[in-house]
């Protein structure tokens, strides 16, 4: 918003942006370049472990992280880099540098981690001074460490007025807004962890807009229909809900599967019993249970309805207990079906949609013992474990089977084939793609692309991934969703996840609030656009 | 008298380290790996997050040397950083206390003056329809489960009457303690309000205490007759109480001279204890009405394991515990002079 324009090189490396004249910050500042400069800097030089700037640093200095590159550059060398990739070419001009092109960058450059601050303001309270020999004492801080932790300085249409942590967020109107002011004056935003009082508070008029837990829409139900309240949905979000296969489950794992009595960690390598794992899931009941009917099921595939390489015309594992049976069967070349198996099913604790999923895929697959009696058991446990200690048996890579959501951080197609099939994404890391080994590849929508024999299956994955990533044809119909379309079949046939489904959402307000809009990119509220009456 | 506070005052940071040795044994017995996780609300979306937290906030030092370094910390005044307040421990315990003080010094006064009045008045007319009533009211009280009783207040009283809502303060009151119209002296709102001279936010502050400070005390109330009746009855037994019956001594004298300082004593047990209740009691009455203390404040970190809150707000209930006690304690002498606490 604060790019007057902008280019993108015809090579997709270089961003050049024009800097918008006349803009103040909330303090009295003007915006230049510099500012924008120095802001991205300090959001690269910074890099929070766990926090967002990797998916910056990613494409500007291929690297995961600056202490990566510092290590391998030293500090002083690195953090040049970072001032070369990004600088001001003319007095109201910042070019921004890739190490190589990708199409959704200026997506995740208008993140809200990219925000601009006023340099001199942020110097005067002691951050980083925009130099290149000291830039390590500002790195990774502890969140009450940033010396801009609790104050803000924006040029946006609101001002902090106050932020009582943990309870209460006060905005007021920035009235020299470079746009038109927004139209309501006041904006609080109050923490209220109780239910009973968030829906009493919304009754009483007290709150505008409230969030409702999926549980309890049946309270607010007879509001809307009284026409007390005004419902906006269910409307698809970017959020979605995955049981996760590892093929290779870590030696020594507490869940260690097995396959006639004896350890198997790569038990679900086998085809047969990641597909039956999928045939034996209901999908239609565990939406409607656990999700009252508000979720899709994305037929095997691991991007989201709405984005660019979603195909509705993918074939999933519909539900069928004779076909699971029957890969049952097949698996391990019958000796699964004739020696038994053990299986541990996990979830985090607390999670009632996702014990419903393991519950249910428990019951379906252990029900199976009866048509196979007189044999060791198919015995299939289902496990809740407190959340550090289920994140950490993920990172690990301790667990066979478990549930997670993702919700995507910048509306590209990337973000959901990176964490779910990348070799570095987030839940690939715990899935062993690896070890599935000679892998062929035909291409059946991105024909362009020659087919071949990968060593393993997560090369392929890597491939395809990157290739999508840097195929300049981004649009409907063009070359790089043809290669989503590949990536997502190749996730349903190689059955790597068990039933994907994304989430829908409903909003709540008062029957007085006017002009919110749906942006499933920006799932919070934008409240210049609102106002009452 | 004063040997004996001392020696009591002494034991106190004894007490205070054994509980720092049992809380932070509790959460040392997660590995580095599941502590670091308690610093990430979602998976790790970069190979290397773990790795770096757990070197960032040190959690792969021998347990010992954590510990150290921590109780070194707290002989500092550092309780470290509360990941539920954003901001540091001592400093959330100073933040939220005002509320959860005046919270219960309001709730506090009710509940001793009502709650003995009640049992005294049930005793005195043991058997009768005032006495049966009270003990229903008692047994009702005692029962009722706090958060089904904060709720149906705030249903009706807020949601369909809109008497009295939730929250410590409107947010006009708010909006005037940030341009400094209001000035707040004490931190409680009720006595700042006053201090200004605006009975309007006095009368704003007792609106958004009164739901509060009823659920709050009806557990209390019900806890306080029924020992004040039990210790009344019994006392109104004592052949002591029948010799100034005897000697024709009005009833009025014989109930409040009499026999009423003597029902005190185990009263006055339950006093100290009233007080830690009433601590226990927020945790539940601020959540449901959204009262920001201590209470709110301790339950949201103990559901998002933040650890140093919840070893914070341990150590301020240990030292409250103890003080209590120790006020109890000396309440005893006064009460009854036959004990001598040297």
């Amino acid at each position: 918003m604060l790019a007057e324009s902008w280019t993108i090189s015809p090579d997709g490396s270089t961003y050049t942006f024009k800097i918008r004249k006349g803009v103040k910050f909330h303090e009295g500042g003007d915006l230049s370049a510099d500012d924008v400069a120095y802001s991205l800097q300090r959001a690269l030089l910074q890099d929070r472990s766990g926090g967002p700037i990797h998916m910056i640093i990613e494409h500007v200095l291929d690297v995961a992280s600056i202490d990566e590159l510092a290590k391998k550059e030293g500090d002083l060398k690195a953090c040049q880099m970072v001032l070369d990739a990004i600088k001001v070419t003319a007095p109201d001009t910042v070019t921004i540098k890739l190490a190589s092109p990708f199409g959704p960058f200026i997506q995740i450059l208008a993140g809200s981690w990219m925000s601009i601050i006023d340099k001199e303001w942020a110097i005067a309270r002691g951050d980083w001074d925009g130099k290149c020999d000291n830039w390590r004492k500002w790195w990774d801080p502890k969140a009450e460490a940033s010396k801009l932790f609790d104050v803000a300085n924006g040029t946006g249409p609101y001002k902090l007025v106050k932020w009582d942590k943990g309870k209460e967020i006060i905005l007021e109107r920035n009235d020299n807004y470079w746009r038109s002011p927004a139209k309501i004056k006041n904006y609080i935003r109050k923490v209220v962890p109780e239910w009973g009082t968030r829906l009493a508070m919304f009754e009483a008029g007290d709150a505008d807009s409230i969030d409702v837990p999926r549980a309890f829409v049946s309270a607010m139900d007879p509001l809307v229909k009284a026409g007390k309240a005004r419902m906006h949905g269910p409307l698809p979000s970017a959020t979605m809900q995955s049981g996760f296969i590892n093929f290779k489950v870590k030696e020594g794992s507490p869940y260690m599967p097995k396959l006639g009595g004896a350890d198997k960690p790569d038990l679900l390598l086998d085809l047969n019993l990641r597909r039956a794992l999928n045939y034996c899931f209901d999908t239609a009941t565990y939406i409607k249970e656990s999700w009252l009917g508000e979720a899709e099921w994305m037929r095997g595939g691991v991007i989201i309805k709405g984005r660019l390489g979603f195909n509705p015309e993918q074939k999933g594992y519909e539900f069928s207990l004779a076909k699971c049976e029957e890969e049952l069967k097949a698996a391990w070349g019958g000796k699964l079906w004739s020696d038994g198996m053990r299986l541990t099913l996990t979830f985090n604790q607390g999670n009632v949609a996702r014990r419903f999923a393991a519950e249910m895929l428990e019951r379906n697959l252990e029900d199976m013992n009866k048509k196979r009696p007189g044999r060791p058991i198919f015995s299939v446990d289902v496990l809740d474990l407190p959340w550090p200690s289920y994140l950490k048996a993920m990172d690990a890579g301790e667990l066979a089977v478990f549930w997670v959501g993702w919700l995507e951080d910048y509306a590209h197609p990337h973000n959901w084939v990176q964490p779910y099939m990348f070799r570095t994404g987030a839940f690939a890391m715990a899935q062993n793609f690896d070890v599935l080994k000679d892998v062929e590849f035909k291409p059946v929508y991105a024909t362009f692309l020659e087919a071949k024999k990968y060593p393993t299956l997560q090369d392929l994955f890597d491939d395809l991934v990157v290739k999508a990533k840097k195929e300049p044809d981004q649009k409907v119909g063009g070359k790089a969703e043809k290669i989503y379309f590949e990536l997502n079949r190749l996730a349903m046939e190689y059955a790597i996840n068990i039933q994907n489904i994304q989430l829908l959402f409903r909003r709540y307000e008062q029957v007085w609030v006017k002009g919110w809009f749906y942006n499933p990119a920006y799932p919070g509220t934008y409240v210049y656009w609102l106002s009452k009456g | 008298m004063l040997a004996y506070i001392i020696r009591r005052l002494l034991l106190l940071p004894i007490l205070l380290l054994g509980v720092t040795v049992f809380v932070f044994a509790i959460f040392s017995l997660l590995s580095p790996e599941m502590r670091a996780s308690l610093y990430l609300s979602d998976v790790p979306k970069s190979p290397d997050a773990m790795e770096r937290i757990i070197h960032k906030y040190g959690l792969d030092q021998p347990i010992h040397i954590q510990y150290w370094q921590w109780l070194n910390q707290i002989i500092r005044g550092d309780l470290g950083w509360s990941r539920t307040a954003q901001r540091p421990v001592s400093e959330a315990l100073l933040y939220y206390l005002p509320a959860t003080l005046e919270l219960s010094l309001w709730a506090m006064l009710p509940v001793i003056l009502i709650g003995i009045w009640l049992g005294i008045l049930s005793a005195v007319h043991q058997n009768k329809l005032i006495d049966h009533t009270l003990r229903v009211f008692a047994l009702v009280g005692w029962s009722l489960p706090t958060f089904v009783f904060g709720l149906l207040l705030l249903m009706y009283f807020y949601a369909k009457l809109q008497w009295f809502p939730p929250g410590q303060i409107s947010d006009w009151v708010t909006r005037e303690v940030i341009n400094g119209s209001f000035i707040r002296y004490t931190q409680l709102y009720t006595i700042d309000a006053l201090l200004n001279g605006r009975l309007d936010v006095f009368w704003d502050s007792l609106r958004h205490l009164f739901l509060p400070v009823i659920t709050l005390s009806y557990v209390q109330w019900a806890l306080l007759l029924r020992v004040t009746r039990s210790s009344m009855l019994e006392t109104l037994r004592q052949e002591y109480i029948m010799t100034a019956r005897a000697k024709g001594l009005k009833e009025s004298v014989v109930i409040n001279k009499h026999a009423t300082r003597n029902a005190m004593i185990p009263v006055a047990t339950m006093g100290g204890l009233l007080l830690i209740g009433l601590l226990n009691g927020v945790v539940i009455t601020e959540t449901i009405f959204n009262y920001p203390g201590i209470g709110r404040w301790a339950a949201d970190a103990a559901i998002r394991l933040d650890i140093l809150s919840v070893v914070g707000f341990t150590l301020f209930n240990g030292v409250l515990l103890v003080v209590g006690n120790l006020i109890v304690d000396l309440l005893y002498a006064f009460i009854d002079p036959r004990v001598r606490l040297d």
